[in-house]
Formats: C-alpha cells, sequence, structure tokens
C-alpha cells in the first residue's frame, strides 16, 4: 500500500460510497446500499475502514436526501421531521448499519482477494 | 487465506441477516422508496396542467387557502371526472379503505386482525346492497347517474395510474405494502351503504331483548319508551292513531329453559359486532348532530339562515371532502354547489347551491328488524309459516395478508327469506335492513346539487331511502322546511300492544311476524316526501332538530322508531334560538359552539340539597362549592366539570350496577335523561343497593357518588383541586386508521370543552366522535356563509392542510365558505390546476 493510498485511499472510499448510496438510492431499493458499502469497503481493503466507510458513507448519503427534502420543501419536511424525529434517526441508523456491514464485507472480500492473489507467490514451484 | 474467507462469511451472513430482518422498516424508511419522498408531493404543484385522455374541455381547479377545491368545468362528464381525480389526489388512502371496509376486503392488505372486521361486512352483505342498487340504475335506464359514477371512477383512475407512474401514491400505501386496484361505480355505491349503515345498522332489538329478558317489566324504567322529556319536532295530528292495548308483558318473555342459552348468544353477538366494527366504533357511538333553519322573520337581514353540524366520528383525516363543483357554460350555469360530501362519493352531500341549502342530522329510525325461528334438527332448514324452508347459502372468499403470502378462506354465507342470518353460539337470527334493498341515494344527493326550487328537492327526497335524516331546508325565495326524510317498513302482522313491545324485540320468523313487503309496493313503505313527518314553513319560524322525536306516537301512524336522541340538545337549541332573536351569524355561531350543559343545570342542585344535612370533609365542602359556583358550562379551565363528569358517571355505576349483577345482565347504562327523571320522582328502587341489608335512598347516592368522585379525582390528579381542570382530563383524540401503530399519523392530542349532551358535543373523556363539519348558510350573501372541519383537506401527513383547520374548530372558530362562481373571482387563491384534453 502506497503512503498515497493510506493517506487518502480512506477518503476516496468514503466518497465513492456516499455518491454511490446517493445515487443508488435514487432507484428507492434500499437494498441498493449494500452496493454502495461494499464497494467503498473494498476500496479500503481493512475491515475496521469498511465498517467506517460503510456506515458514514450510507449515513451521510441519506442525510443528503433528508438535506435535499428541508431545502425542496421546507413545509412539508419540517412537518414530517418534527412528527416523526425517531423514525428520521431509525432510518439514518438503519440505512448506516446496512452499509458498515457492507463496508465490512467489501474490505474483507479485498482482503481475500488480495491474500488468493500473494499465496501463489509464497508456494515453491513444483516445475 | 482461512481468516479472511471466515471473516468474508460473517459479514456477509451479517448483511443478509439485517437486510433480512429490518427489511420492512428499510422499505420503509429509505429516503426515496419510503414514506420520506412524500415531503416532495405533500403540496400540490400550482400552475401546472394536467392531460387527461377522455375531457372534452378544459376544467380549473383552484384551491383556496384551505386546500379547497373549487372545480369549474363546462359540462358534467368533465366536472365528475375531474372531481374523481382530485378527491384521489387528496384522499385515496381513506376511499380505498372505506370501500375495503364496506366490500369486506381489509384483511387482504392489513391481515389477521381484521379477517373477523371482512367477515362480519360479508355476512351483512353491504357489497351485495351496492350492487342490487346500480342494477336498480341500469335497470331504469338512468343514463344519467350510471354516466356520474362512471366519470367519477374514470378519474379516479387516471389519478391512480398517475401516482403510480409518478410514485406519488399516499405514503399508506407504502406502510401497507399494496398499491390500489382501480375504482368502480360499485365502489361509490358500497361506499354510500357503509355511510348507511353506520347510521342505521344498529342491534337494538337484541340489546333490548337481552335487558328484557334480565328485568321484564321494569326494562322500561332503565329504557324508557315513554320519554317524560320527548321534544318532538313535529307538534300535532299528522297521522293520529288510538293509544296501544296493554297485555301481560310476562308471556311475551323467553322460557327459563331458553332464556340462559339465548341471553349468552346475544351477548357473543354484540361483542362480535362491536369487535367488528371498532374501526367505525365512533361513528356509532356518537348518535347525534344539529341542524336547524330560521326564516327570515327572525333574522337580522330577514333572509334565512341554516346550520347543520352532523357529529359523526372524528379523525385524521376528518370524514368529510369539502369542494366547490361549478358547471357553466355560454348556455348558462347548470350547477354551482359547495359543501362536503365523503371521500368516494361524486356529489356533494350536505351544503348549499346558488338556489337552495340543505343540513341533515339522524333520524335514528327503526329500519332494522331481526327474525327468530324454530330451526330443523340439522339446522339447515327454518319453519316459516306451515312448511320447512331452505336456508340460502353462498360462498364467498375472504384473502388473508400472512407472513407466507395472501391466503384465501372460503366462508359460508347463510341467508333466510328475511336476509343474513347472525349467529353465535348456535343461536341464529336473521337481519332484515333497509340499506340491503335497491336504494338510490346517490341519485337523490345529485339531484340536491342541481335543484333550483323547492319542489326539485322534494324529486330527490323520494329517492333518498336510507339512512333516514332529518333534513332541515331553505331557499332564496325565503322557504324553509324539514322532512324526517327516509323510506320506513310498514310491518306486517305485528301487535302494537304494550308501547309496541313486538316492534323493540326480534320478530317471531316462523310465524311471520313483522313482515315487509316489497319494496317495489308502495303501500308497503312509509315514501318520502309526503308521507313521512315534515314542515315546510312552519309559524314558529325556525324547524330545529337534534336526533330527538321527530313525531310523537300518538300523532303518527306508522311506526318510525323509538331510541331517540336524550332532548338536552334540542331544548337548549329552541331556547337560544328563541333568547336570541334578531338571529344574526353571530348568534348561529354561539349557538353551534354552546358548550352549556343542561343536565348539570337539572342535577346540581340536587347534589347542594343531598350534602345540606350532612358531615362533609374539606375537600367535599370546597366541590360542592365549586359546583354550586358554577355556570353549568363545560369549560376545559374549570374544575367544576371535571367533578360533575365524574359524579354523572359515579352516580350511574352506583344507582344500577347492584341491579345489573343480581340480574345478570351485562350493557349499557341508562341515559343521563333516565337518571335526572328518576332523580325528580325521587325514586328508591333503583338507588337502594340491594346489596346491602339498609335501604338507601336517592340522597345517599348522589352523597356517597361524590365522595367517591373527589376520592377518585384525589387518586387520579392529586389532592390540589384547582389542578382538576376539565383539561386535565378531557382530550381531543382523533386518530388515524393506521395512528395505533404509527401515532405520528395521528393529530396532536388536545384539550377540550364541551360534553356529551351539549350542542356542541364532546363525549367521553378521549373524544373521538363530534362536529364533523360546522356550516352557517346566510342566504343574505351566500359569501358570508361559514364552515369548518375538524383536521383538514388534505389527506397527506405532511401537508399543512392535513391539520390546518383543527385549530379554528377547536375554539369554535369558523373559515368563510366562499363560493365564487368563476375562477376569477376567487380571493383566496392557492393555485390552480388545469386539466386539459389529451391530444
Amino acid at each position: 500500500m502506497t503512503v498515497l493510498e493510506r493517506k487518502f485511499g480512506f477518503i476516496f472510499g468514503l466518497i465513492v460510497t456516499i455518491l454511490l448510496s446517493a445515487v443508488l438510492e435514487l432507484s428507492g431499493m434500499w437494498w441498493t446500499m449494500i452496493i454502495a458499502g461494499f464497494v467503498g469497503g473494498f476500496l479500503v481493503k481493512r475491515a475496521v475502514k469498511g465498517f467506517a466507510v460503510g456506515l458514514v458513507g450510507v449515513l451521510v448519503g441519506w442525510a443528503l436526501y433528508f438535506l435535499a427534502f428541508w431545502i425542496i420543501a421546507p413545509n412539508a419536511a419540517s412537518i414530517a421531521f418534527s412528527e416523526a424525529p425517531l423514525f428520521v434517526g431509525l432510518a439514518l441508523v438503519l440505512g448506516g448499519t446496512l452499509g458498515a456491514l457492507s463496508g465490512t464485507a467489501g474490505a474483507l472480500a479485498s482482503a481475500l482477494m488480495l491474500s488468493q492473489a500473494k499465496e501463489p507467490e509464497k508456494k515453491p514451484s513444483t516445475t | 487465506m482461512k481468516k479472511e474467507l471466515a471473516g468474508f462469511a460473517v459479514a456477509l451472513a451479517a448483511v443478509v441477516l439485517v437486510a433480512y430482518t429490518f427489511a420492512p422498516y428499510l422499505d420503509l424508511l429509505n429516503p426515496m422508496g419510503g414514506i420520506w419522498s412524500g415531503v416532495l408531493y405533500a403540496e400540490l404543484p400550482s400552475g401546472t396542467e394536467i392531460s387527461l385522455e377522455g375531457l372534452g374541455a378544459s376544467v380549473s381547479v383552484c384551491r383556496d387557502s384551505y386546500g379547497v377545491p373549487h372545480i369549474y368545468a363546462e359540462n358534467e362528464e368533465d366536472l365528475f371526472y375531474v372531481f374523481g381525480y382530485v378527491q384521489a389526489q387528496d384522499r385515496l388512502f381513506e376511499m380505498d379503505f372505506q370501500r375495503r371496509l364496506a366490500e369486506g376486503k381489509l384483511a387482504e392488505v392489513v391481515g389477521e386482525s381484521l379477517y373477523e372486521t371482512d367477515l362480519f361486512f360479508r355476512t351483512i352483505g353491504l357489497g351485495k346492497a351496492a350492487n342490487s342498487s346500480f342494477q336498480a340504475l341500469v335497470g331504469q335506464n338512468d343514463q344519467n347517474m350510471v354516466k356520474v359514477l362512471a366519470e367519477f371512477a374514470e378519474g379516479v383512475n387516471r389519478a391512480i395510474e398517475n401516482m403510480k407512474a409518478t410514485g406519488e401514491l399516499p405514503i399508506e400505501f407504502k406502510i401497507l405494502g399494496y398499491e390500489p386496484e382501480p375504482w368502480t361505480s360499485f365502489d361509490t355505491l358500497a361506499v354510500g351503504k357503509l355511510i348507511g349503515w353506520e347510521l342505521t345498522g344498529d342491534f337494538y332489538d337484541l340489546e333490548f331483548m337481552k335487558a328484557y329478558e334480565a328485568f321484564g317489566n321494569l326494562t322500561d324504567e332503565l329504557f324508557s319508551f315513554k320519554d317524560p322529556y320527548e321534544i318532538c319536532t313535529y307538534r300535532g295530528n299528522f297521522t293520529p292513531v288510538d293509544p296501544p292495548a296493554q297485555v301481560d308483558m310476562e308471556t311475551i318473555q323467553l322460557p327459563n329453559t331458553e332464556r340462559e342459552k339465548v341471553v349468552h348468544a346475544i351477548t357473543d353477538i354484540l361483542e362480535w359486532k362491536e369487535n367488528a366494527e371498532r374501526l367505525v366504533q365512533p361513528v356509532k357511538d356518537a348518535f347525534a348532530s344539529n341542524d336547524w333553519v330560521v326564516n327570515g322573520s327572525l333574522t337580522t337581514t330577514g333572509k334565512p339562515i341554516l346550520c347543520n353540524d352532523p357529529h359523526l366520528q372524528l379523525m385524521a383525516p376528518p370524514v368529510w371532502y369539502e369542494a366547490h363543483l361549478v358547471v357553466s357554460n355560454s348556455s348558462g350555469v347548470f350547477m354551482n354547489v359547495r359543501g362536503v360530501t365523503f371521500p368516494g362519493i361524486p356529489v356533494i352531500v350536505i351544503g348549499h347551491n346558488q338556489n337552495l341549502s340543505w343540513g341533515f342530522t339522524n333520524v335514528g329510525a327503526d329500519v332494522l328488524d331481526f327474525y327468530r325461528y324454530v330451526w330443523s334438527g340439522d339446522g339447515d332448514r327454518y319453519w316459516y309459516l306451515n312448511q320447512w324452508e331452505d336456508v340460502i347459502r353462498s360462498q364467498e372468499v375472504i384473502k388473508v395478508k400472512g407472513d407466507a403470502g395472501v391466503e384465501e378462506r372460503n366462508v359460508l354465507i347463510n341467508m333466510t327469506r328475511h336476509g343474513p342470518i347472525i349467529e353465535q353460539d348456535n343461536e341464529k337470527f336473521a337481519m332484515k335492513w333497509v340499506g340491503s334493498f335497491p336504494t338510490l341515494e346517490a341519485r337523490a344527493m345529485y339531484k340536491f346539487n342541481v335543484a333550483r326550487n323547492m319542489n326539485e328537492f322534494k324529486d330527490g327526497l323520494r329517492d333518498f331511502s336510507v339512512p333516514a335524516q332529518n333534513m332541515v331546508y331553505a331557499d332564496t325565495e325565503g322557504n324553509i322546511g324539514w322532512w324526517a326524510n327516509g323510506r320506513y317498513p310498514v310491518r306486517m302482522n305485528v301487535s302494537d300492544a304494550n308501547d309496541y313491545l313486538e316492534y323493540r324485540l326480534p320478530f317471531n320468523g316462523s310465524q311471520a311476524r313483522g313482515e315487509w313487503g316489497d319494496w317495489s309496493d308502495l303501500d308497503a313503505w312509509v315514501d318520502p316526501p309526503e308521507e313521512v313527518p315534515h314542515l315546510i314553513n312552519p309559524v314558529l319560524g325556525y324547524v330545529a332538530t337534534a336526533n330527538n322525536c321527530p313525531i310523537s306516537r300518538e300523532d303518527y301512524q306508522y311506526w318510525l322508531g323509538w331510541t331517540w336522541a336524550e332532548n338536552y340538545r334540542v331544548q337548549r337549541i329552541q331556547n337560544l334560538l328563541n333568547e336570541s332573536q334578531p338571529l344574526g351569524l353571530q348568534e348561529m355561531k354561539g349557538i353551534q359552539t354552546d358548550i352549556y350543559d343542561v343536565p348539570a343545570e337539572k342535577l346540581v342542585p340536587y347534589i347542594i340539597d343531598a350534602c345540606g344535612n350532612r358531615q362533609m370533609t374539606t375537600d367535599l365542602e370546597n366541590a360542592t362549592r365549586l359546583l354550586q359556583d358554577w355556570n353549568f358550562r363545560m369549560d376545559k379551565d374549570l374544575v367544576a366539570p371535571t367533578i360533575f363528569a365524574t359524579w354523572l358517571e359515579k352516580l350511574k355505576n352506583n344507582t344500577f350496577t347492584d341491579e345489573y349483577y343480581k340480574a345478570g345482565f351485562e350493557g349499557r347504562l341508562p341515559t343521563t335523561e333516565t337518571i335526572q327523571y328518576l332523580v325528580e320522582r325521587n325514586s328508591t328502587r333503583w338507588f337502594d343497593n340491594v346489596e346491602t341489608g339498609n335501604m338507601e335512598t336517592r340522597d345517599d347516592m348522589i352523597f356517597q357518588s361524590l365522595n367517591d368522585t373527589v376520592q377518585q379525582l384525589k387518586d387520579e390528579l392529586g389532592d390540589n383541586m384547582l389542578e382538576w381542570k376539565w383539561s386535565a382530563v378531557h382530550h381531543l383524540d382523533l386518530e388515524h386508521p393506521l395512528g395505533k401503530a404509527l401515532s405520528w399519523l395521528n393529530y396532536p392530542k388536545l384539550p377540550i370543552g364541551g360534553w356529551e349532551n351539549n350542542i356542541n358535543p364532546a363525549p367521553g373523556l378521549n373524544v373521538q366522535n363530534g362536529p364533523s363539519w360546522r356550516q352557517i348558510v346566510d342566504f343574505n350573501n351566500l359569501n358570508n356563509s361559514l364552515c369548518i372541519i375538524p383536521g383538514g383537506q388534505r389527506g397527506h401527513p405532511f401537508s399543512k392542510h392535513y391539520d390546518d383547520q383543527l385549530e379554528l374548530w377547536l375554539n369554535g372558530e369558523y373559515k368563510p365558505m366562499t363560493f365564487p362562481a368563476s375562477p376569477e373571482e376567487q380571493g383566496d387563491k392557492e393555485g390552480v390546476i388545469t386539466f386539459s384534453p389529451k391530444g
């Protein structure tokens, strides 16, 4: 891993996750957040970072929607969010959790692929 | 590598587990696919154009500042088409919910919890009744009404298609996870039948039978047939009859061997009905409304004023949908009507047009009978006159949503010649109800909408059969009127002895007692408008009704019923109308929102008297002082209403519970009028507690009830009596149909004044019924008319119009019932949507 990768890999993964979750959510299908988290996690390669990227990425991706709703329809949004603030929180927690676990899975998948790629080098050649 | 593989597998499993477990929540809560995107379409767009296939010409829909649509069309077809579209924009979920309730299809989308509700409504057959009404329209070749219904349905369906395409279906569909099916004319008629059922589908005959079997001759002291305070709307001889004979009542009771079994079955039937109908129960409990009309001789302007506030279920969103419908073109104005309708109904139900106005209160007529039979051993046949007749069976399928998908359950609906069989514990009663017949209320109301004078209005009355309504009327020519309008069956082969006792109990079906004639036989029915009690331009100058007795039994040859509302409201309305002349809008507002409690005025002096010579604690002294100084207004900021309301419930319980227990009777307590009568008459029979060896007196009960009241309020609200304000215990509690699970859909719970027998009633402690619409129509200038609904126009919970009238309503305020003849005349225009023909 290069210094650049180490320094900016997390941020890059986070940005990708935020963008992906925001774009994929346009479809209205929440399960696409698994893809967003997974890709983000895959980019950062380490489980802890994958967890963090997925959690924060999907959470921010969805929060952007709530912000957009607030900007586009402030009256309706204020009624909606004030009537059911717990549900807003729950939405973010669930989205974040899904993103975090997907991010972890993505990171572990990435690690798995790396270790698969490295393994042949360790084995002595039989030919 | 094994470590990485295991880690990946665990993480993947966790993702699947979370996704699977929380899928329903994620469906609901994700920003775009769930409820939140509803924010984007909470308000309707303004200044837009919607193209609709099949529209003949452009239609303008101007929304006023409360979101009420004023629809301007050039022809009726376009008007009803767009009205269907507009109603669906605002209230599609309520429309769908109501039709599913009527047709017994709620379990399909909600699940097992509403299976019994579906079974109940399938059994009473509202769907079949709606079908018979539709067939009657077709059979009579009433192409106009068939077209009205079809155009409305078409409009609803265009709206559904557009909402589906744009993902803008009401959020309730997302919550329940289904999409609405297309709307049909049949659905509109089914919703109409449901309203008819809510207002007339009472099992009083069974309730009375249960009480009668428990108390025999004394039953009338509890559930009085002869109301000592009776105030009838019609005073005088309409078609007088001789008083009925008296016979030995005991002979009519069931033999002891059957009594327990039958009473037990009735208890179970009533319980089944109550559970099945819990979604509409507040309507049933309310059974109240006020309307009055005053002619020009009593008003400040010399023109009539018509007031109406139907008391129905109060819910979120309200049961009513407000609209202004105009059809005009170069040839003239064909329709210009404003008022309210029920979501799903294409015409204005209560309101006014440019010529006349009308309002409703429920008559509370007896239009539902039960029949008992001798049954064959196998239960497949019943004895009728001199032969066995087979039970008619039809199979229906009720769909029930479950975890594994939708299950189909076959159910058998059993009928006798009289109607569907209601059965519990192997005890069967057949039910006959006017609403089962091919009634034509939609056509009646269409005729009201376009009527130009009283004669044309009366033509509409002929078509209005159920639910029978006290219809008050006023017109621009200065006429006023009232009809206790409905179609009432003339029972045959029945005795009027003992105060019409046989009418009040289930009939002996095997002996063909209490038979009704054919729907087409005019002699078999009391037909509106001529044969029903009515008044046109009464000498008194006004007519007021509050579900009170329409006409005295002695003054009318036909049986209308006997379960009239208590007379407190009508008495108070009449007093205020007499005292407040000349009457203007201000006076009418004051009367409509009056919370003076007549029962308190009558009963509080007896409390003061009963406490006079008794040893009292400081708390009791303070309580009596508060009652003594009270102005009898059920004001939410006063303490006396809390004390009085609690005391009255205690007095009823203390007076009757012992006798109920001794007789093994479980049922409703007698009315406040009954207890007032017993107090005034100083009856010892009921005040004595039969469980003690002593003879308790009226004053003992009054005093004990006050003691109990103070103790209970101290326990519940604390020792400081100043904190026992009515607002501490009495709240407006308006729920959304899904509000039990998602409380944020409900309206906020708010303290409210008033109580059950006030003109402005707020019955119970958690108020869920009351004035569902207030209108004051001023014939001096129809544009000055006033109205209000308890909530808002739009069903979208994120919309500002979801509850923007609630506070006004609660504070007894009104909004203008504007009546602009064209879009240009509309003053408080919030937005305009133009519907234009496609292509």
